[in-house]
Formats: structure tokens, C-alpha cells, sequence
């Protein structure tokens, strides 16, 4: 028997639905749109059950909690970028995402679980350590996004879970760097994204450093950071970093290009950092 | 299929559609409303932008099953308004429009720019139109008739 | 009204409110739609094709429905409807499926499975005999004498350009009466009455064409209409009902014509920083069949010398036939492959030689009455000396700001020419315009002619002339999209010929018509093309006048090259451009910025590549063309130099703008890191190895 696609006005008509049937989840659908993209005028044929579950209101909304930033897994990415709540160094890289028109409608949550090597909010949410809540009917689960995201569009999401918030810990960094590179200036995919947070009072107390686009995963070295932060070793965290690159050439650039501009651009603002 | 309601240019709509159709089609092909264009159909261009809830959004992104109760204004719509009159005379003043057919989208971008930012200068004029692509002009005098529409007093 | 009077566009408040319809936009009765099955392999025969059963509302229309000839008639007839038995790039046409209802159209095609023999498919451009399709040349005093000099030699590469107007390609064809009835979107309603004659072998009067509004065309709704209302019109005489065939757009990037990407080496003589000779190899790529790219291959090599004047020249050009797309026209025809060679090897000669880069052309600037290249005279007023003049001025040369805010600051120039109108005598012996102007009972006057507003402005710039020389208000005057039923054949919307060519014909007409304004009977009057006097050209050959007049633009970009990732952001052009008598400024501002912008796209951005035949960036994301964060700030100023047969002495203009802007950017790229730069775009990708190397 084919299931029909749903439409619940509720998390839990939703949880319940999952639980009993795969059903493909779609947000904002910026994504599925184009991966279904057909002729003008024809259906866009989802072979697979979709439950819509943009009208959930409940899972949208940015909270601040004190020691971290609530998000509404549908909040859309434009909601980021605006907020009166958060931090520049959230919102300029949730500004830079595509276009007005598609950031209105594209959910924070979307970027996450379509877990898209390009998806520009991953490094971002890597480097601020953030998790995701996962919910089924069983119950929740908290994940890291560096454990949520397997690789190009894999997650450890299970199909009866979704993701329904967003923590984000909040940290006094006292500055941030973002580049994001593509074919051209604005609206474009990021041949390369480059996050980089830090505290520096007297001296450098925390540091951070993502990676995006390169990798089918967004790259970040906890362990090299920590060493890099204690011993200010620059060519011994650029060595960990190269060694951890894997690109490829493809439409957008190439292997050369993504990991020589990567290390250039993270030695020279380190180098700042630590002069 | 499924009985779906919801606004277009002020008016009620119900129609039977499939959840997962575009609101760029139905407003097009069910609804006649041919201002809003397809150019490229993954939201790249921004021929087909209308407002959503009052929100810019890429028609040929939505589905149906996200329009459901809200509200939708096109082109068609939007050309009946204050806003829009003082857009019009600018794109035509300046000589903004060439071939024309990124022009409804455009229009709409504007729209939304000068609703959050009455008093654009040239970067956020930049900012707010570049999901809008044009072949033809350069820009150059789109940006102009931004400029000119934010800078005359909308007559009530 | 005169012709300084500022006008606004004609056609500007229909489009703003999304009521013009465009073909897409336009209702018939009992519409079909049609989608193209496509060759998957790039050289084959075609063993079988098997269709699904159970699709009662589908119809197949291939070579088997061919009525008269499968051929698609443009310059040669070499390309066929529908593939028959073989096909000979990934992509081209083997049947129109046709139906009521888009869904079925596409269950319906993932049912058909073609079987082929694969042949084994060109790639690339190879002088093995099979690879050609045809060699020009022609020569200039005496090379071999120059033995001996000093000699530079470069080797310039540039890639595919995509058009991409915004509005995808699109025809509908219904048969009235008898009568084969094409709508589109199009440049060139009488091509399309020619194709369809070939086609059907029907009479002139079987045929009818209609222009609608039209959503960009760069060249890229030259030939091609053609071909879809070839396809469509026989679907529509086998199923008696309107048939539209509307390109999806990945369809449309994918597989209808682009701009030839070329290979080109020029070998320069000197003595005492005088170039005295040049051997110049030109080679473009056709695809696998000739269509218009031997027209663009004279245009490439009679472009070959720009504004210079070089005593000894030996000239030779090559169009490829290839298993890649098939190319055709975009803005500029030729001329932006050749002019990014010269001028990127100009300025790299004056660099080795230790000279200003404007200097070094200003010594080479060719002058009235001087011989061009193929042993014409310029016989119009040439002003490039003060053209760089007003350049120097306006963008401050030569106190040039090297500051870039930590980023790398480098400057280039171009001056360059673009030939007005058909190349040679093609006015006169192909396209032979005929115009009419009407006025009717009522007054208005009506402008009659098949070229087309896509955007460039030719319903304002037309309208002016007639206007200003009968000196009635433009109220009074009518210009609709051509109607062939309604027109006589005034040629292509093409070569930057509307306004200089057909506008000075309807200002012949209109001064005829002058004197009989007051009467209040209906008056036509009919005007023939004439070539000027001073035009001799021996196409064979090509020896003599290759184009009508000249056009010019002197330009210089502004770059900053960031040192790390080598992005190239260009904060400014300054362009001086002598296009005769500027009919009317605010439209040719439009011509200008636009051009500059496709021109900075092509050097700097737009990236294409073919695998085994096929195109890879093939969508909005992928092919990125600039958008308005990528905007430089234009600056422009105008050279007045009225030409005589040219309306109010108006020139050619809406190629110009685009062809100079690309070696401009990238010659000031290569000044910002001083190297060399031998290839278009100047992607960071590239550079990166350039830097390296």
C-alpha cells in the first residue's frame, strides 16, 4: 500500500505518524524542491511519503536560556540573521546563506539534517559545539551536531526522530572570523567557508576553528586546537589540518585551490591572533 | 489530492491540488496569474518572487502544502498598491527594464527593501536585490530607480 | 519631437506590472505541449527506438513525420529536424513527444529506450580532416620580408558563454486554415519563415511568424528558434492541434547554442616598439554542424587587428567540427574571442617592452583613410587619440591610485572596434531589407519591419527616428511585434544592424512620407536597401570594405586581486564609445551597462565545461553569471562622431559594450599580479596556478 502524504497540525500526530511509517520530512523544502526539480508545470513526484510539518509552529522561535540559545528547528534562517537576541557571529554567516527570498523560507533545521557538504551553517554549528534534540515518540535524545552529521547528506538521525531544537552553548568570544568563498560575491554556494571564534583578553583563552565545503564533513580539530592554544605551535595545527583535507575537484573549484586558501587564510589570521 | 484554501491578492481561493505542487504553477496555470515568471526553477534568478505572509519567498520553492491559510500577493496584486505606484514611476524614470522579464520579481524585491529599509543606500540596495538576476542592465539603473523610489514621499 | 527630446521606453509599464505576455503567458485552445527526446551519446547511430504502450494521448513526431526536407535551413541546411538514423551530439533532437498533459509526457519518456551503435565521437579541435569544416585567410603585404625582427608570440584560449536570458526558449505552432501559424520568442521572424518554406515546401503564404515579447535573446534566438518551429510545426500539422515547445531551462543551458569557445595564436614582428607584421590562427569550435559559425568565424578574423594598423599581416582561420553543442550567435559574434587575444597580447608586448600600455596602442591607432586590414579604406572619421584622451582624463590616468586597501590593485586597457551590420556586402546580397511606414486614416503612422524588441530597445530607438524626422509626437507612432502576415523582410534583429541599417531606411521612409503627413487618405511608402557607394567587397576572397562603419570603445577596468585566495573584485570601468550620434542616451546607457556586465561575466565568472560532449554547469547554481554584489561602478562618456548613413548619424552599438570588457579585467588582473594571463575567466582557481607557476 502507498502512503499518502501528511500534513499534521501537531508534534505528536507527527511522532505518531513516524512511528509507524518512513515518511520523508519536509521543512521549508528549499532542498527537496530542487532535488524534485521538474519542467515547468509538471508535478514534482516525491515516490516516498512526505509529512509537511511547516505549520508546526511549536518547533519554531529563538529563545535565549541564560547559558545557551534555544532554536526552533523551523525558524527560518532569515530569523537568524535578524535576531535581536543573538550574537554577529551567528547571525553574519546565517546572513550570507543564499538570498533574502530563500533564507524567509529555508529552516535552520533543514541546513542541519540535509547535512549537505556546502551547507554553510554546519561549521558555524561545529565550532559553537552546539546539539541538536532529537524526538520521537519514545522520547528525546541529545546529540552533538559533530556526532549528528555523518557525512554528505547522512545523519544519525533515525526515521521515527526528528530534530525539533537547537542548543546553542553561549560563549563570551571576544571576536570571530567568517569567509565564505564562492563562484562569485553573493548568492552562491561556498566553494569554501571558513569559521574561526575566539576569546582574547590578556591573552588567547579559546579559540575555534571550522571548515566548510572542503571535506564531505565540515573539518574541525578539537584536539589540534587544544594543543595549538596551549603550545601557539601555527605549523603544527596548519600540518593536522592539511592532513585531515580530502577534497576533490568538482564544478565549483578545486582540491589545489579549497585546501591552499584554506591554510593561508587560517595561518593568517592566526598569526594575528598570536602576535 | 487535497482541498487547499488560502489568499491571493486579497481574495479567498480554494482549490483541490496536490500537496506537493508549486505555488509558482497553480498561480500561473490554475489561477492565471502569468506576471509571476519562471526563470530558472530553483530559486536562483528571483523571476518568481511574490510575497508569502508578507514575506519575499521564491514561488517556485513553495509547495502547496506551505500556503495553505496564509496569505499570497503577486505582481498583479502589488500593482495596486501605494508602494508600488512610486516603484513604477522610478523603473520608468530611470529606464530600469530592458527585456523585462526579471522585472515583476524585481519589482517585489524592491518592495520588500524599501518596506524593512525605506532609505537604502547603495549596499543594502546591493544586499536586498541579489537573489534578483538580470541579464540585460547591467543593474545600473535598477539600482538608480531603487534609489529614486526610496528618496520621493509615498502619496496616501 | 527631435531626436535630443529624452524619452522614456515604450514598452516598460506592461512589463513592470507582469501584464505583457511573453509566449509562455499567451492562452490557446486545446494546447499541447511538447518535450524533446534527446540523443544521450555523442556520436551513434540510432538502432532502434522502442516507445511504451498505453499512452493513448501521446503523440511521436521524428523523421518519419518529415513533410518536404529534413533540414533546418540557416546559412548551410546541414543540420537536420530530427535526427535520422544518427545522431551526432549528446543532446540533439530525436522526436517531439507530444500531449495534453505534462505528467504523461513524462512517464511516457521514461519508458522509451534508445538503442545505438556508438560511433567515436571529436572532442577536440584537431586538424585531422574529419575535424574541419572550413579554412578562411587572407594577407597583408609581406610578412616573409619581415624575417628577421624581433617576435612575440601568445596563445589565447576562451570558453563557452551562455546567453542565459532570463526567458527560456519557447514557440507554439497552430495550423489556421491551411496555414502553418508560428509563435515566439525570437530575434529573426523572416529565419523562421525561411525554415519553415525549406521544410514543408510551402509557399510564403502558408507561412505565418509572429514575434512575441520577447525575454532576452544575446544571439541566443538567432538560429535557434528555427529549429524548434521546424519540430513544432510539424507536431501541430500531425496532431491538428497548437503545439508549445518551451525548454526547461537545464535544458535550455544544457543544449541550445553558446558562444565558441576558441584557440587562438598571434605571432607579432617588431622593431623599434613597433608591431610591423602579424601571424594570427584563429580555430573555433563549431559542434557537428556548421549553422552560423563561418559567419562567426570571418567576423573572429576580419576583428583580428582591432584598432591597429599592422603593414603585414597573414590571417587564417579554422571552424572545427566537433561532437561537442552546436554553437551559434551571442552579442558580439566572433568578435569578444578575437578582441580578448589582441588586446591581452597588446598589453603583454607593451609590458615586455617597458611601455605604457596605451602608448604602445596609440602608435599602432589606424586613421581615416588608411587601409584596413583587408585593403579597404576607412573612409569615416576615426577619433581613437581623442577617445584615449577623454579616458586618461576621466579615470585619472596616469596618477592611478595603487592602493587597495591590503589588496593587490592592477589596471588594463582595451581599445576596440565592432564592424556595423553584415559583414561585407551581406546587406546588400543576402539580406536585401525592405521597410514600410503606413499611415493610416486616423493618422498614425506605423512603423513596419521584422526586427524585434528583446529588450535592447528597438521599439523606443525606432519609434525616435521616425518621430523626430517626421516631427510628430511619438503618440503617433505605431511599432508592434513583427507579424510576417503584416511585414515585409527588413532582416535579423542581429550585427548591430537595426538601428544604423533598418533605422536609416525608415528615416528614408519617413522623409518620403513628409511631405503627403496632412493628407487624410491612408499613404505607404516602401524603402530598399542600397549599399553605400564606398562599399566594395569580394567575399572569396575577403578583400575590400568588411564593414559598413566602425564603432569604437576605449575602456579601462579597475581590479583588485585579494593576495590570499585571489578573488578578483573590479570596482570600476571607464569607457569612452563612439557609436556616431547617440540616438538616445538613456536607452544606450542601458545597451552599455548591460554589455559591460555580460563582458565582465565572460572574463571574469562564467565557466563552462563540456565532459565528453557534455555540458556540466548546467543550471542557475552552477553557471554563476554576475549578480548585483558583483557590480562595478560604470563610468561612461560619448565620442560624437555622426555617420552619414546612419539615421541622425547614428552606429552601431549594442555589441560593443560587450566585446573589449573582458581583456580589459583581465589584462589589469595580470597588471595587479604582475604576470601574464593567456586565458578567460580569470577564476581564482586559475590565477592560483598562474601565481604558482
Amino acid at each position: 500500500m502507498t502512503l499518502e502524504h501528511i500534513r499534521p497540525e501537531s508534534l505528536h500526530d507527527l511522532l505518531k505518524a513516524m512511528d509507524t511509517a518512513d515518511y520523508t520530512l519536509f521543512a521549508g523544502g528549499t532542498d527537496l524542491m530542487i532535488r524534485k526539480r521538474q519542467w515547468q508545470g509538471a508535478s514534482r513526484r516525491f515516490e516516498e511519503p512526505i509529512a509537511f510539518i511547516n505549520q508546526l509552529k511549536e518547533l519554531r522561535g529563538i529563545e535565549d536560556l541564560g547559558d545557551h540559545y534555544r532554536i526552533g528547528a523551523l525558524t527560518t534562517q532569515e530569523e537568524m540573521a535578524t535576531s535581536g537576541i543573538l550574537p554577529d557571529y551567528l547571525r553574519d554567516p546565517y546572513h550570507q546563506m543564499a538570498t533574502l527570498a530563500i533564507r524567509n523560507i529555508a529552516t535552520v533545521g533543514g541546513n542541519i539534517i540535509n547535512a549537505a557538504s556546502v551547507g554553510d551553517s554546519l561549521p558555524l554549528l561545529m565550532a559553537l559545539d552546539a546539539e541538536v534534540v532529537l524526538e520521537s515518540l519514545a522520547g528525546e535524545r541529545t546529540l552533538p551536531v559533530t556526532e549528528l552529521i555523518i557525512d554528505k547528506y547522512r545523519t544519525r538521525r533515525k526515521s521515527n526522530e526528528i530534530l525539533t531544537r537547537v542548543m546553542i552553548p553561549k560563549e563570551d568570544f571576544t571576536g570571530y572570523y567568517y569567509k565564505k568563498l564562492g563562484q562569485r560575491k553573493a548568492s552562491i554556494l561556498s566553494k569554501l567557508s571558513i569559521i574561526l571564534l575566539y576569546r582574547k583578553k590578556e591573552t588567547l583563552e579559546d579559540l575555534r576553528i571550522a571548515v566548510g565545503a572542503v571535506n564531505d564533513k565540515p573539518v574541525r580539530l578539537p584536539a589540534a586546537e587544544k594543543t595549538l592554544l596551549a603550545t601557539g605551535d601555527l605549523a603544527g595545527y596548519l600540518k593536522s589540518l592539511s592532513e585531515a583535507f580530502e577534497s576533490a575537484d568538482d564544478k565549483r573549484s578545486t582540491k589545489e585551490y579549497r585546501e591552499t586558501v584554506s591554510l593561508a587564510l587560517i595561518k593568517q589570521e592566526l598569526e594575528k591572533l598570536f602576535s | 489530492m487535497t482541498m487547499v484554501s488560502f489568499i491571493v491578492n486579497s481574495k479567498p481561493v480554494t482549490l483541490e491540488t496536490d500537496l506537493s505542487r508549486r505555488l509558482l504553477d497553480v498561480l500561473r496555470d490554475d489561477l492565471g496569474l502569468t506576471g509571476t515568471k519562471e526563470g530558472c526553477g530553483e530559486g536562483e534568478c528571483g523571476a518568481c518572487q511574490v510575497y508569502l505572509d508578507g514575506d519575499l519567498v521564491n514561488s517556485c520553492m513553495v509547495p502547496m502544502a506551505n500556503v495553505i491559510g496564509k496569505s499570497v500577493l503577486t505582481i498583479e496584486g502589488f500593482s495596486e498598491t501605494e508602494a508600488y505606484r512610486q516603484i513604477e514611476a522610478a523603473y520608468i524614470e530611470e529606464g530600469a527594464v530592458q527585456c523585462g522579464y526579471c522585472i515583476p520579481g524585481m519589482v517585489m524585491a524592491t518592495g520588500a527593501l524599501l518596506r524593512s529599509n525605506p532609505h537604502p543606500d547603495l549596499e543594502a540596495i546591493k544586499d536586498g536585490l541579489s537573489g534578483n538576476i538580470c541579464r540585460c542592465t547591467g543593474y545600473q539603473t535598477i539600482f538608480k530607480a531603487v534609489e529614486r523610489a526610496s528618496k520621493e514621499e509615498v502619496k496616501k | 519631437m527631435k531626436i535630443t527630446d529624452v524619452v522614456n521606453r515604450v514598452d516598460t509599464q506592461e512589463k513592470i506590472r507582469g501584464a505583457a505576455q511573453y509566449i509562455e503567458d499567451i492562452p490557446f485552445d486545446n494546447l499541447h505541449y511538447a518535450r524533446t527526446l534527446r540523443s544521450t551519446l555523442p556520436k551513434g547511430k540510432i538502432l532502434k527506438v522502442a516507445y511504451p504502450r498505453g499512452f493513448p494521448g501521446i503523440t511521436v513526431v521524428d523523421a518519419g513525420d518529415i513533410l518536404a526536407r529534413n533540414e533546418v535551413s540557416m546559412v548551410t541546411t546541414d543540420m537536420p529536424i530530427f535526427a535520422d538514423g544518427e545522431v551526432n551530439y549528446v543532446g540533439e533532437a530525436i522526436a517531439l513527444i507530444v500531449g495534453r498533459d505534462k505528467d504523461e509526457i513524462i512517464a511516457f519518456m521514461k519508458g522509451i529506450e534508445v538503442t545505438y551503435d556508438p560511433g567515436t565521437p571529436l572532442f577536440t579541435c584537431d586538424d585531422a580532416e574529419e575535424n574541419l569544416f572550413t579554412r578562411r585567410h587572407y594577407s597583408k603585404g609581406d610578412l616573409a620580408s619581415l624575417e628577421g625582427l624581433e617576435v612575440f608570440e601568445g596563445r589565447y584560449r576562451t570558453p563557452y558563454q551562455e546567453q542565459l536570458y532570463m526567458e527560456k526558449q519557447g514557440v507554439v505552432a497552430e495550423v489556421k486554415e491551411g496555414v502553418v501559424e508560428i509563435f515566439g520568442s525570437m530575434q529573426c521572424p523572416y529565419y523562421v519563415v525561411n525554415a519553415l518554406k525549406n521544410a514543408l515546401d510551402y509557399p510564403e503564404e502558408k507561412i505565418r511568424v509572429v514575434q512575441t515579447v520577447t525575454g532576452g535573446a544575446f544571439g541566443g534566438k538567432e538560429d535557434y528558434p528555427s529549429i524548434m518551429a521546424c519540430q513544432t510545426a510539424l507536431a501541430a500539422l500531425k496532431i491538428k492541434a497548437p503545439v508549445q515547445l518551451v525548454y526547461d531551462r537545464r535544458e535550455d543551458i544544457q543544449f541550445t547554442t553558446k558562444r565558441h569557445p576558441s584557440d587562438i595564436t598571434i605571432k607579432s614582428y617588431y622593431r623599434e616598439g613597433r608591431i610591423e607584421g602579424m601571424k594570427i590562427d584563429v580555430g573555433i569550435d563549431a559542434g557537428p554542424y556548421l549553422g552560423l559559425s563561418d559567419v562567426v568565424l570571418q567576423r573572429a578574423i576580419l576583428t583580428m587587428t582591432g584598432a591597429y594598423g599592422v603593414p603585414h599581416l597573414e590571417v587564417s582561420g579554422t571552424v572545427y567540427k566537433t561532437n561537442n553543442i552546436f554553437n551559434g550567435a551571442f552579442r558580439g559574434f566572433g568578435g569578444p574571442q578575437s578582441l580578448f587575444a589582441l588586446e591581452s597580447h597588446m598589453s603583454q608586448l607593451a609590458a615586455r617592452l617597458g611601455v605604457d600600455p596605451l602608448d604602445f596602442r596609440e602608435k599602432h591607432f589606424v586613421h581615416q583613410g588608411e587601409l584596413t586590414s583587408t585593403g579597404g579604406r576607412f573612409h569615416e572619421e576615426i577619433h581613437l587619440e581623442e577617445m584615449t584622451r577623454i579616458l586618461k582624463e576621466m579615470s585619472g590616468y596616469p596618477h592611478l591610485a595603487r592602493d587597495g586597501r591590503g589588496r593587490l590593485v592592477g589596471y588594463g586597457v582595451a581599445v576596440v572596434p565592432h564592424g556595423g551590420g553584415f559583414t561585407g556586402d551581406g546587406e546588400a546580397e543576402h539580406i536585401k531589407a525592405v521597410v514600410k511606414l503606413r499611415k493610416d486614416t486616423e493618422q498614425f503612422i506605423h512603423i513596419l519591419v521584422s526586427n524585434v524588441e528583446m529588450g535592447q530597445g528597438a521599439l523606443t530607438a525606432l519609434s525616435k527616428i521616425v518621430a523626430s524626422a517626421l516631427d510628430v509626437p511619438m503618440e503617433r507612432i505605431i511599432y508592434k511585434n513583427p507579424d510576417t502576415r503584416l511585414v515585409p523582410d527588413s532582416g535579423p534583429t542581429a550585427a548591430s544592424r537595426t538601428t544604423m541599417v533598418v533605422g536609416r531606411l525608415l528615416y528614408d521612409a519617413a522623409l518620403k512620407m513628409k511631405d503627403a503627413l496632412e493628407e487624410r487618405e491612408e499613404v505607404v511608402v516602401t524603402e530598399h536597401y542600397h549599399q553605400p557607394a564606398y562599399l566594395a567587397w569580394d567575399q572569396e576572397n575577403l578583400r575590400g570594405n568588411a564593414y559598413l562603419s566602425y564603432s569604437w570603445a576605449a575602456l579601462l577596468a579597475r581590479v583588485e586581486v585579494d593576495p590570499v585566495t585571489l578573488e578578483v573584485t573590479c570596482t570600476d570601468i571607464h569607457g569612452v564609445y563612439d557609436v556616431g550620434l547617440p540616438i538616445d542616451e538613456k536607452m544606450l546607457l542601458g545597451q552599455v551597462h548591460g554589455g559591460v556586465i555580460q563582458g565582465l561575466g565572460y572574463g571574469m565568472m562564467e565557466t563552462m565545461d563540456s565532459k565528453e560532449g557534455l555540458i556540466q554547469h548546467n543550471s542557475f547554481s552552477s553557471y554563476a553569471v554576475p549578480t548585483t554584489e558583483d557590480i562595478p561602478a560604470i563610468h561612461t562618456r560619448w565620442l560624437i562622431n555622426p555617420y552619414i548613413e546612419g539615421p541622425f548619424g547614428a552606429k552601431a552599438a549594442g555589441e560593443l559594450t560587450l566585446v573589449g570588457v573582458a581583456p580589459a579585467i583581465a589584462t589589469a588582473v595580470a597588471d595587479a599580479l604582475g604576470r601574464e594571463i593567456y586565458e578567460i575567466p580569470v577564476l581564482p582557481e586559475k590565477l592560483l596556478k598562474v601565481v604558482k607557476s
